[in-house]
Parts: C-alpha cells; sequence; structure tokens
C-alpha cells in the first residue's frame, strides 16, 4: 500500500539524524524534486523516535539451541544432587506442577544427577560443565541467567513464544520487531537474517518454522530472511543459466525505462519503490556471494572458530557469517542449531550438541571483542525450555534423559550493554524451582531490547485495535542487575 | 455564530482533510469522531473490562461517566465541558493528575482534546457503536451527475465526493476495463480473443455482458476460494510442529464449486459451520462441515489432549468472530474484552458451541504421524461411485433372479450340494459383484475427508482463566453475546442453530463485513479498512451509508455473492480510471473518497498464475489433490529434512496457485514472498510490500524464467510478421493494451543487442532457450529464443504487468 508519504519523509530525516546514512542522499534529492515526501528507500527506515534512548548494541546475534538444553548439565551446577540419585524427586520439589504426557504418566521421578564434572573458570569463578571448555573460556564475557521461565511446555508453542512472544500464530517475531523499529544499516543486505546450521547426526532434532522469523501482523518486508546452508544462501538468488551479471544489468536498465515511462503517466510512487527493490536485488547478487566468501578472513580468525569453520553449514561457519553480517549493517541475526531435545541417551546426544556448537560460540565472542564489535553487539545463546533433573525414562550413572522444564532453565548474554561475569537468578537444589530473581521470557526480550535502545512499553504496533507489544500486556521488566 | 466558533470549525475542517478523514465542521459525531479517542486512550482502564476498571468510572457508559463520584465531581457535564472533571484531567500539566497517565505511553493531541470539549459542550451524546445497530438500508441520495451515475453505488460516492468538491476520475479505458474485471473476479488476464470481443462491441451493453462472461467463468470459483481459503485457514498439512499432511483438498474444491454455483451465502455458512448436523447430510454436506476441521493439529509428543482440545474450540469462536463478525474475540479468550463488549465468559459460551465434536486433542509420536487425524471420510471418485453404480444394477439383478429362481436354460449340469449348477454359479456372480463393489469402496487412492461429527452429548464446557485449560471457572451453557441478537428459541443449540442464528437478517454486523471483503476484492481497501475488526477499536466506515445499503442489498437477494458483485461493478465508481494519481494526492492521498480506482499488486498466487497464462502455459485442470511445482530440492534442509516435496510433473507442474500444495510450516516460498501468510490462522487480510526478494523471484524462479522461455516462443511461433508485430502481441497478452512508441522503442532496441549477444554466445543461448521442462519447438533458432526469452523476461516483470490497474 502507499505508506502515508509525510510520515516516510520524517522517517528518513529520522534516520538520517541517527545512522548519518550515506547511501541516502540519492532519496532526499529525489524527495526535493517530487516537493513531496516519498520513499524510495529499498532499505526500511527507523520509526520516529526511535531508538528511544542511547543504544548499547546496535545488532542482535540470537544463538537459539533448539530443543531446550538441559541446564543441569552445562551452567546449574548442583553438586548436591549426588546424593539423591535414583531417588524420587520429592514432591514438595515437584509440587503438583504440571508436567509433558512424555513422563505424566510415570511411576517414578528418578532424580539423574548431572554426570559431567564441572569447574571453575576465569575472575568471576563460574562453574561450568566439561561439555563447554570453550565457552569456559569467555565466562567473563558473559551473563548467565539461571532463572529464566518460561509459559509453554511443548515445542511448538514454546518456541512460538519466545521468538514473538506469544504462544498463538500471527505474532511478529523479535527480530521483525527490531527492523521495524531500527529500520537497516544495510543497504545491500536484508536487516534480519535467520542461519539453519547443520546439527550432529543421532541428536532430536525438532522442526523448525518460518512462524519463527516472520514479521506476523507486521509489514512483510520485515520477515526474517533465510539463508539457506546448502546451494544459494538467498532463495532465486542466481541468474538463470545463460543470463551473466552485464546481461542483467541490460535487462534491468530496459525494465527501469520502461516502468520510469510508465510512472511518468500514472505517478505512483509504488512504481518508484518496485524500480529501487530491483536495484536492491541486484546489489543482493553480489553482497550476499561475497558474504559467503571467507578468503579474506586471517588464518588467526578460522583457527579461532575451530575445524569445521571451512564445510558449508557448520555451526561454526554460520557464527562467521553471523559476524560477517553484523559488520556489514545487518541488524539481528537469528541462528537455529537444532538437536538439543535430549528425551533420551542424554550424555552422549547432549555431547555431540556442545562439541558441535561450543568452540563456535566462544569464538564468536571472541571474535567481536578482538574487533571491537563486542561492545556494540548483542549476543544471545538460550534454548526454549530448560529440562526435568529427573529422569525419562531408564537411569544409570551413565545414561538418562529427560522431559522438558519450562519452570527454569539457562540462558546467557553477552556484549553491547551486559555485564560479563555475572550470574543472575538462583534455582533450588534440584534445578526445578526458582528460589531467586526469576525472569521470564517477556522481562529477557524486555532487556533485549533495551539494551537497542528501545523501551518495550512504549514499542507498540496497532493491530485488530490493540496495542501489540512484544512483550505482552502483563508487565514485564527489563532485568536492570545484567546492564553495564 | 460567533468569530471564535466560526474560526474553531474552519481549523478543524482543514485539520480533518489533512488526516484523510473528512470531519464536516459543525455536529461531532459520536461513532465517528469521538469513541474512536475514548475508545483507544481512555477503555483500556475505564471500559467494559471490570478487572481493570480504574476509579470505578467507565467512560464508555453515558450513565457512568456523568454520575458523581464519591469526591462529587463528574467526569463529564453535558453541555459544560468546563465543569467536566474529564476535561480537567486531559488538560491539566500535573503528573499525577493527567489522563491518560504517563505509564498508559498514551496522549491525546490538541486536536482530540479541543473535540472532546466540544462534544461535551453539544451535550455529550453517545450512540450505541455503528456496526452494532443494524444497517438501516437507506435509499440513496439524488447526487452525482444523472450521465455519470449508474446506481445507488455512485449516488453515495458522489454525494461525498461533490461535498468536498471533487469529482471522479473519467471511466478507464476497455483495455484496461478488461483486464480489471478478469483479473478481479477470475485472478488471470483476458486471453486476446476477450479482448477483442470487448474492444470492438459498440453495444450499450458490451461491459456488462463481459462482467456476465467474466463471473460465468469457472474460473471465477477458484479465484473467490483465493480469498476465502486465508478466512478459511485451510492447509495440506496439520500446522503444528511435524506438519504433517492431512487430507482437506475435497473440501478445498467443494468451496470452488460453491463459489462457481453461486451458492447463497446462508447455505454456504450453514454447509461449513454444521453440514454434518443437517437432516439426512449428503456426502457434499458432510465435505463442507471439513471447514470446522481446519483447526492445526498438534501431534507433538508430550502435548496434552485436554489442552489442545480447548485451543481448536477457542480458534472455531475466534474464526466465527473474524470471518462473519469482523470481532477480534480473541481478546477475550484470557479476559473481557477491553473495548468491545464481549464478557470472558461470552468467549466461552460461544467456544462452548464448538468443543463437543469427536476429535482428538494431540497425537504422540507414533498416534498421528502422516496418519490423517480422525474422523475422515471416505469419498469415492465420480468415477469409482459410477462404477459401483453399475455393479449394483447388475447386482440387484442377479439378487433378483436368485430369488425368483429365474435361470438361464442353457446351464444344465449336475446339483452339488442340494443347489443346481445354475444356482451355483449365480451365487458365484453375487459373491463376485458383492467383491467388487467393497474393493472399490476400498480403493486405496479413494481419497478422504476430515469432517465434523458431533458428539451425542455436549460435553461440559467452562470460563477457562487467562485461557489455561487447567484453571476452570464457572461452568458454561451454549450462548451467543448479548451484544448481538439472541439465539433463537426454536434452533437446536448447536452449530447448525448457530449458523441459523448467524444468518438472521437482523444481524448487525455478518451483512456488512462479507460485502465490505467484496468491496476489498475489487477496491483493495475495505469501505472499513480494519477487515478484521469492526468493533470500537476498527475504523469508521469511509461510506457508512453505502456500506449499509450494499448489505441490506446482499440480505434482500438472498445472500446472493453473484449479485452483489456484479452490482458494485456495474457501477462508474468501479469503472473509473486509476491512472491520474496525482490529482487529489494531498488532499485524500489514500483515495478515502473514491476518487479513483486503485492500482493494486495482485496476490500471491496471482503473481505466478498470471504469468503461466500470460505464456499459455497455464493449465485449466480444476480440483484434485494438491500439486507439487518447482521449488528447490533443498528447501526443507535445515528446517524439517524428514519432509520431501513430491516434485510433480506434467501438466500438474502448471497448475493455479490454488491448488499448490499448503504447508503450513513452510509455506510455498514464492507466495511467502509475496505475502501468503501461513494460514495457521483465520487471516482476514493480507499485506501488500513491495521488496527485493519479490524482484529476484519474478525474476530468477525457474517457474518464471520458464514462462518467459514459454511466452518467447508463443510470439515467435504464433507472430510471423516482424519485431514490432511481436512487441505488440507481447503487451497485448500481459497487459491487454498495445505499447506505446517509446516502449516499443526500449523494447526494440533490447532484443537487439540481445540478440547480437546470443548470436555469439552459443551456449548461453541453448541453456536460456531450454529452461524448464514444458516442451519447445526444435525449429526455433536458440540465439532468437533466447534474446526473445530475455525480453519475455522484461514483459513479466513489468510493474504493470503484476499490477491490477
Amino acid at each position: 500500500m502507499n505508506e502515508i508519504l509525510k510520515s516516510a519523509f520524517h522517517r528518513a530525516m529520522t534516520r538520517r539524524n541517527f545512522f548519518g546514512d550515506v547511501g541516502f542522499k540519492l532519496g532526499v534529492v529525489a524527495l526535493a524534486q517530487m516537493g513531496l515526501a516519498q520513499r524510495t528507500q529499498a532499505a526500511p527506515l527507523a520509526l520516529p523516535g526511535l531508538p528511544h534512548f542511547r543504544p548499547r548494541a546496535k545488532a542482535l546475534i540470537y544463538l537459539h539451541m533448539n530443543g531446550g538444553p538441559s541446564q543441569l548439565d552445562t551452567f546449574d551446577y548442583k553438586p548436591s544432587l549426588q546424593e539423591f540419585f535414583g531417588k524420587n524427586l520429592p514432591p514438595t520439589i515437584q509440587g503438583g506442577q504440571r508436567l509433558s504426557t512424555m513422563t505424566s504418566g510415570q511411576k517414578s521421578f528418578l532424580v539423574a544427577p548431572s554426570k559431567f564434572q564441572f569447574r571453575q573458570y576465569g575472575e568471576c569463578g563460574r562453574w561450568v560443565s566439561d561439555l563447554l571448555p570453550f565457552t569456559g573460556k569467555i565466562a567473563d564475557e558473559i551473563a548467565v541467567i539461571k532463572s529464566v521461565h518460561t509459559n509453554a511446555i511443548n515445542h511448538d508453542p514454546a518456541c512460538t513464544f519466545l521468538f514473538t512472544g506469544s504462544e498463538i500464530p500471527g505474532k511478529a517475531s523479535i527480530g521483525s520487531w527490531i527492523s521495524y523499529g531500527l529500520g537497516s544499516t544495510s543497504e545491500n543486505l536484508p536487516s534480519f537474517v535467520v542461519l539453519t546450521p547443520k546439527w550432529p547426526a543421532g541428536s532430536n532434532g525438532q522442526a523448525i518454522y518460518q512462524r519463527l522469523w516472520n514479521s506476523g501482523f507486521l509489514p512483510g518486508k520485515y520477515s526474517g530472511v533465510a539463508f539457506r546452508n546448502e546451494a544459494d544462501p538467498v532463495l532465486y538468488l542466481p541468474n538463470p543459466q545463460g543470463v551473466d551479471r552485464d546481461d542483467r544489468r541490460k535487462l534491468l536498465d530496459a525494465l527501469g525505462d520502461l516502468n520510469h515511462h510508465r510512472h511518468k503517466q500514472h505517478r505512483d510512487p509504488d512504481t518508484l519503490t518496485r524500480i529501487e527493490q530491483y536495484e536492491m536485488a541486484f546489489r543482493l547478487q553480489s553482497s550476499v556471494p561475497e558474504l559467503a566468501d571467507l578468503s579474506g578472513e586471517t588464518k588467526a580468525t578460522l583457527d579461532l572458530y575451530g575445524p569445521d569453520v571451512d564445510k558449508p553449514g557448520s555451526f561454526a561457519q554460520s557464527c562467521l557469517i553471523a559476524r560477517r553480517l553484523v559488520e556489514r549493517g545487518v541488524r539481528t541475526v537469528q541462528l537455529f542449531h537444532r538437536g538439543w531435545d535430549s528425551h533420551g541417551n542424554l550424555p552422549k546426544e547432549l555431547g555431540n550438541q556442545c562439541k558441535d556448537t561450543d568452540q563456535g560460540c566462544a569464538a564468536l565472542i571472541q571474535d567481536l571483542k578482538n574487533r571491537g564489535m563486542l561492545d556494540e553487539t548483542l549476543v544471545v545463546w538460550g534454548g526454549e525450555f530448560g529440562r526435568t533433573v529427573y529422569s525419562q525414562g531408564g537411569l544409570s550413572k551413565d545414561n538418562y534423559g529427560r522431559d522438558h522444564h519450562p519452570r527454569n532453565f539457562c540462558m546467557w548474554m553477552a556484549g553491547g550493554g551486559v555485564k560479563g561475569g555475572i550470574s543472575h537468578g538462583e534455582t533450588d537444589d534440584f534445578s526445578y524451582n526458582i528460589i531467586e530473581k526469576p525472569v521470564h521470557l517477556n522481562d529477557l526480550n524486555a532487556t533485549i531490547l533495551h539494551c537497542l535502545g528501545i523501551d518495550h512499553e512504549r514499542f507498540i504496533y496497532k493491530f485488530q485495535g490493540l496495542d501489540q507489544r512484544l512483550t505482552g500486556v502483563e508487565p514485564s521488566k527489563v532485568i536492570k542487575e545484567i546492564l553495564a | 455564530m460567533n468569530a471564535v466558533n466560526y474560526f474553531a470549525w474552519r481549523f478543524f475542517a482543514v485539520l480533518a482533510l489533512a488526516g484523510g478523514m473528512p470531519i464536516a465542521a459543525g455536529d461531532v459525531d459520536f461513532n465517528r469522531d469521538v469513541r474512536p479517542i475514548l475508545s483507544d486512550k481512555c477503555y483500556a482502564c475505564h471500559g467494559p473490562d471490570a478487572k481493570s476498571l480504574e476509579g470505578k468510572l467507565r467512560i464508555d457508559l453515558r450513565d457512568s461517566a456523568t454520575s458523581p463520584a464519591k469526591s462529587g465531581d463528574m467526569a463529564i457535564v453535558p453541555g459544560h465541558p468546563e465543569k467536566s472533571a474529564l476535561v480537567e484531567r486531559i488538560e491539566t500539566t500535573d503528573t499525577d493528575e493527567v489522563m491518560p497517565p504517563p505509564k498508559s505511553h498514551k496522549t491525546l493531541t490538541a486536536e482530540e482534546k479541543a473535540l472532546l470539549k466540544r462534544w461535551i459542550g453539544q451535550g455529550a451524546e453517545y450512540k450505541e457503536h455503528w456496526s452494532f445497530v443494524g444497517p438501516q438500508g437507506t435509499e440513496p441520495p439524488a447526487a452525482g451527475d444523472a450521465a455519470w451515475v449508474v446506481n445507488g453505488v455512485d449516488r453515495f460516492v458522489a454525494a461525498t465526493l461533490s461535498a468536498k468538491q471533487m469529482t471522479p476520475s473519467p471511466e478507464a479505458d476497455r483495455a484496461t476495463l478488461i483486464r480489471r474485471v478478469s483479473l478481479d473476479l477470475r485472478g488471470l488476464p483476458p486471453t486476446i480473443a476477450e479482448i477483442d470481443a470487448f474492444t470492438n462491441d459498440t453495444g450499450e451493453k458490451a461491459y456488462e455482458q463481459m462482467v456476465d462472461r467474466m463471473l460465468a467463468s469457472p474460473r471465477y470459483g477458484e479465484r473467490m476460494a483465493m480469498i476465502w481459503l486465508d478466512l478459511a485457514r485451510y492447509g495440506d498439512t496439520n500446522g503444528y510442529h511435524n506438519d504433517s499432511d492431512r487430507p482437506v483438498w475435497l473440501w478445498r474444491d467443494w468451496v470452488v464449486n460453491a463459489y462457481n454455483s453461486n451458492m447463497p451465502f446462508d447455505q454456504f455458512t450453514a454447509w461449513q459451520f454444521a453440514g454434518d448436523l443437517l437432516p439426512n447430510a449428503t456426502v457434499e454436506q458432510k465435505i463442507a462441515s471439513g471447514f470446522n476441521r481446519n483447526v492445526r493439529f498438534n501431534e507433538e509428543g508430550g502435548a496434552d489432549p485436554a489442552e489442545f482440545l480447548t485451543v481448536y474450540a477457542a480458534d472455531r469462536a475466534i474464526t466465527m468472530g473474524r470471518v462473519w463478525l469482523g470481532m477480534t474475540f480473541n481478546c477475550a479468550q484470557c479476559h473481557t474484552h477491553k473495548y468491545d463488549p464481549i464478557s470472558h465468559k461470552e468467549f466461552y459460551q460461544l467456544t462452548a458451541f464448538f468443543n463437543s465434536m469427536e476429535e482428538v486433542g494431540a497425537g504422540d509420536v507414533t498416534g498421528f504421524h502422516n496418519m490423517p487425524v480422525p474422523p475422515v471420510m471416505k469419498v469415492p471418485t465420480a468415477k469409482n461411485r459410477d462404477a459401483i453404480a453399475n455393479v449394483n444394477v447388475k447386482l440387484g439383478e442377479a439378487e433378483r433372479q436368485l430369488e425368483k429362481g429365474i435361470f438361464p436354460s442353457n446351464i444344465v449340469g449336475p446339483a452339488k450340494d442340494g443347489e443346481t449348477l445354475a444356482v451355483s454359479l449365480l451365487k458365484q456372480e453375487i459373491k463376485k459383484l458383492r467383491d467388487e463393489i467393497a474393493g472399490l469402496e476400498n480403493d486405496k487412492n479413494t481419497p478422504l475427508q476430515m469432517v465434523s461429527m458431533e458428539m451425542a452429548q455436549p460435553k461440559p464446557a467452562f470460563v477457562l482463566m487467562r485461557g489455561d485449560f487447567q484453571t476452570r471457572g464457572e461452568a458454561v451453557q451454549r450462548d451467543v453475546p448479548k451484544f448481538l441478537p439472541p439465539f433463537p428459541a426454536d434452533q437446536p443449540r448447536n452449530r447448525l442453530g448457530l449458523a441459523r442464528w448467524l444468518m438472521q437478517t437482523n444481524q448487525p454486523l455478518v451483512a456488512r463485513v462479507q460485502v465490505n471483503r467484496f468491496w476489498q476484492m475489487l477496491f483493495s481497501e475495505g469501505l472499513v479498512r480494519s477487515m478484521g475488526d469492526f468493533g470500537m477499536q476498527g475504523t469508521f466506515p469511509t461510506h457508512p451509508e453505502l456500506l449499509d445499503w450494499l448489505a441490506v442489498q446482499f440480505m434482500e437477494s438472498g445472500w446472493d455473492v453473484k449479485r452483489t458483485l456484479k452490482l458494485i461493478m456495474m457501477s462508474r465508481t468501479y469503472r473509473q480510471a486509476s491512472s491520474d494519481t496525482r490529482r487529489y494526492a494531498e488532499r485524500d492521498p489514500q483515495n478515502k473518497l473514491l476518487w479513483r480506482a486503485p492500482r493494486v499488486r495482485l496476490q500471491a498466487e496471482a503473481v505466478r498464475d498470471n504469468a503461466l497464462a500470460v505464456a499459455g502455459l497455464l493449465s485449466d485442470k480444476m480440483g484434485g489433490p494438491p500439486v507439487f511445482p518447482y521449488q528447490p530440492s533443498d528447501f526443507y534442509k535445515g528446517k524439517n529434512d524428514g519432509w520431501k516435496w513430491k516434485l510433480s510433473s506434467g501438466e500438474d507442474l502448471y497448475r493455479r496457485g490454488l491448488y499448490t500444495f499448503w504447508r503450513r510450516t513452510t509455506p510455498y516460498p514464492t507466495f511467502v514472498i509475496f505475502d501468503a501468510p501461513d494460514r495457521a490462522e483465520c487471516t482476514a487480510d493480507r499485506p501488500r510490500t513491495n521488496t527485493p526478494l519479490q524482484a529476484l523471484v519474478t525474476l530468477n524462479d525457474p517457474q518464471f524464467i520458464e514462462a518467459a522461455r514459454v511466452l518467447a516462443q508463443r510470439l515467435l511461433t504464433e507472430c510471423q510478421v516482424d519485431t514490432d508485430a511481436r512487441i505488440a502481441l507481447a503487451y497485448r497478452l500481459a497487459l491487454a493494451r498495445p505499447p506505446m512508441p517509446p516502449e516499443q522503442q526500449v523494447m526494440r532496441d533490447f532484443i537487439g543487442k540481445q540478440l547480437a549477444l546470443y548470436r555469439a554466445d552459443t551456449n548461453a543461448a541453448n541453456a536460456l532457450s531450454s529452461a524448464g521442462r514444458a516442451p519447445r519447438p526444435e525449429t526455433l533458432d536458440a540465439a532468437e529464443h533466447a534474446a526473445w526469452t530475455a525480453a519475455a523476461n522484461v514483459i513479466l516483470n513489468l510493474d504493470e504487468t503484476i499490477t491490477r490497474n
């Protein structure tokens, strides 16, 4: 639809003020010529009045460990649990809470302490399990929140809730919200990119869906663009066979001439926007392959990410691509790593999952830091829920499984605006209930927006007569304690 | 009138126009001017929801707003803004006192404050919300130039335009008109023959007859279904998580047929709500009831059936609210609606109509992966049905013979087990025929359809606190919200009764919501612009009397959809040109007053259908199981690898987008890029965006490249004259009009240069001229074919090609 021209102009000006944008000159000239503000920009602009205050981070990299990593075997260290091995979870702890129907029929709920060793890292002395040695090395950079909780107990509603603030489909995802509010700082790449790396064979990989990066009620241009991990990262990016870049340029010139000619008659601004989108598409055709070309990276950088960095679609390479995206002005990179749903054979599966991701996560933080980008980039790590302390299915010293546990789980944040080396919130001895400083997912989302300079309460979009917010209608709060 | 007031009024008139919504100077209208402000800024704390009510003051009720509070203050003293506490509170600069409070992040503009004061000054008259009062069917005003006006539509439109001293656009030219009507009613461009027939027809009824022809086309039902499927949240998969396939396409075909046979909308409604509950329900009626089954189904391991049964029932009530009533019932799932008169309890009373269907709540890993979710009906194909009928005739004859002891005289043989050979043979024959029927009935290729089935006894229903299935509040009985007409005493309290209640002609919303949808289909925006919200927070109609008049026409016609569409399309308003977008661009940038026809980018499916039709590639095969056109084979990698896209072959690669397999967790990417929803839930309005990814689709998607290649061979083989004639043919196929000289020039130059390039590069020429699987005449010169393919690619990417003008 036609945008309201005045507001577009206002936005254009606002954006220029905030970002001193270079690619904007053409737009302004065009606006002046027409005497009316008109949107000819391909890249979305920031909303008027946004950011609400000085942002600490310009970009967000969200490392989503899909399936629900076990907090008990990674960050929520419970040494005293060993003495409860194989004993029934005390009913006072379980408290009659809702269970998934995967285990609600179990006769007993036998406590499964982690079989993994934990050790302390960094100046902060953070306890981290031996599954995550590289993450241990960045212990002083990250803030671990041990008291995250969510509403949903099944994957689909829980992921939908995590990324859109609602279990019901149709709402906008966090990356879409950010693009809508802050616009893009890249003329050549989408402002919200999704990466879906491979995950270890044998792990229980759950399906993921478009909804988790969709714009929902926001206009579709704010949807995340899912780069594919094989073939061409962007759908239909390459020219057809028999058409090279020069041919394409000639075609776009002819097309532009014809569209301009028609525009002279009807003067519909949408036609000019379309012409601009074709030019953006042309730029994407070179900027995306450039993005995926790692030949300019130093050996030291590549080594940081480990041996998998050369493998297309690996988690390590995806982390490096995430850094390159942010470096090129992309606002939000959402990275989905699947396979964390360890209902059975947890030690083996979780071991593989951690091995696949540990070095990449740590390298990303280190790499961003080395480049002075960490201060301006917010990195978030975590799943959609945690896992139960009691075993699903059989329990032995070496093998056990864990069911979904929405009541508490661990996530970490690092970079722009976040205090490194701290821990926030506490759980009981069974990592089953939060005993201190609960952080609801809405609070977490409020905090993410805060780091990006957005007041979540004032960040609204009118839809179906309601003021829609990422953080919903119930009051939620920014976690001030973890902010730098 | 004193001078101050005069200036104030002028000030308002100007401001109102600047905002795009004309407000007449003088009287303030509560529905049009005041309620939108009160609803948005005040009702959240001073509205219907008792749980969030502040200071016991309800501003939505005049009695409450004009009663003294404990303090003795009155929020509103009619006629006396200066004595009204409301005015004091909105004007104060004291942050502890000011309304709306700072924590709400809502503010009133100076104009809004002035408007509220003026309204109180004029007596603070409240009116019932406009859409909750039935349409009055006011006669069209005697407005507009007699030579211009065709029917009531034009009179209403002319009245609003002339009040602003504005005039409509002239009529669009014939080529534009036929393309517009064809795209609006069929979702496809007109053929050259159709264009010629219409442009050469000098008869007075040429336009009307053209509209009639389009309405009679079987493509019309497909086009209408493209809209209905979004509303009915149709998908070919379960929609949650693993997202297994489900058999529901017979329902989709039923929708297409219902539109084509112009089924009255009341019947269309009743069959979908409760086809299974109709007396002696036919197969078709049961298929129609599949509508209720379009809700998603959670097959995730560990999902609690009790939870999801409540989700499905609520989804049905919400869909009914949005599609038939234009209301946002979803808000009342957790609490009483903040703006509209739907209590938390009423939501669950409504939901109770939908909670007692035979269905499973959730399936675990072994339960329903790739299994149809019951209840499912077998619907033998027409061919098998005929065959069964034939065999049944034979069987009947054989049984009659056996009964009457009539045997062919030529069979003589020894009796065995007390039976003559003739008897024994006849018995064998009967068994064979019975087996044959059973075989046909159990044909493993027999299509299935998920249908509705009601339990013998309704299940108890409860208010669910905050929507949580585990926290039950009071028990509730099936009933309808009080702001609407009461449930009829003579109807059963089930889905069928509910459908009949909905289609009573005293319903204030149903007909308005439907005609608003027809209007949007033809004008890109509804008369009420908030398509899914006719409640307090919805937008006020741009032409309220026109909306009401159309609603009454629709009901009085016996809910005749084709007739109502034709009524609108016969108007001069619809036939206006869209080509002058500047004339009133400053006074009315959003064309709310309808001073021109809109230019609109085609809907996702139509973008593809149009390209295929222009190329002559589009299959006109109707119905049947969903198809799998080109899609990158690795599209699910990284998302849901186990699932396979079963690429279709032959004609099925080129079917209309309507028939493309709709996988709800990862819908067909070309459609998503052009703003199609995932159909996880009811969608009342698709956004329409303009993005670089769309350009990549129409430039590079193999489907579009193939369409360009086939269009090129069409131009080369159907037109032997010269380059200019071929360019003209391409323009007429894609745009229904000939090219203008400068366009002709650009195309001629482009083709000339491309030809030189491809003559010099045989490999490139061969590659481009053989894109896709459709056949190619070997006689074509590869370089020429490639150059014209590039030209056709330009044509299919023109802004005008994907735009309805």
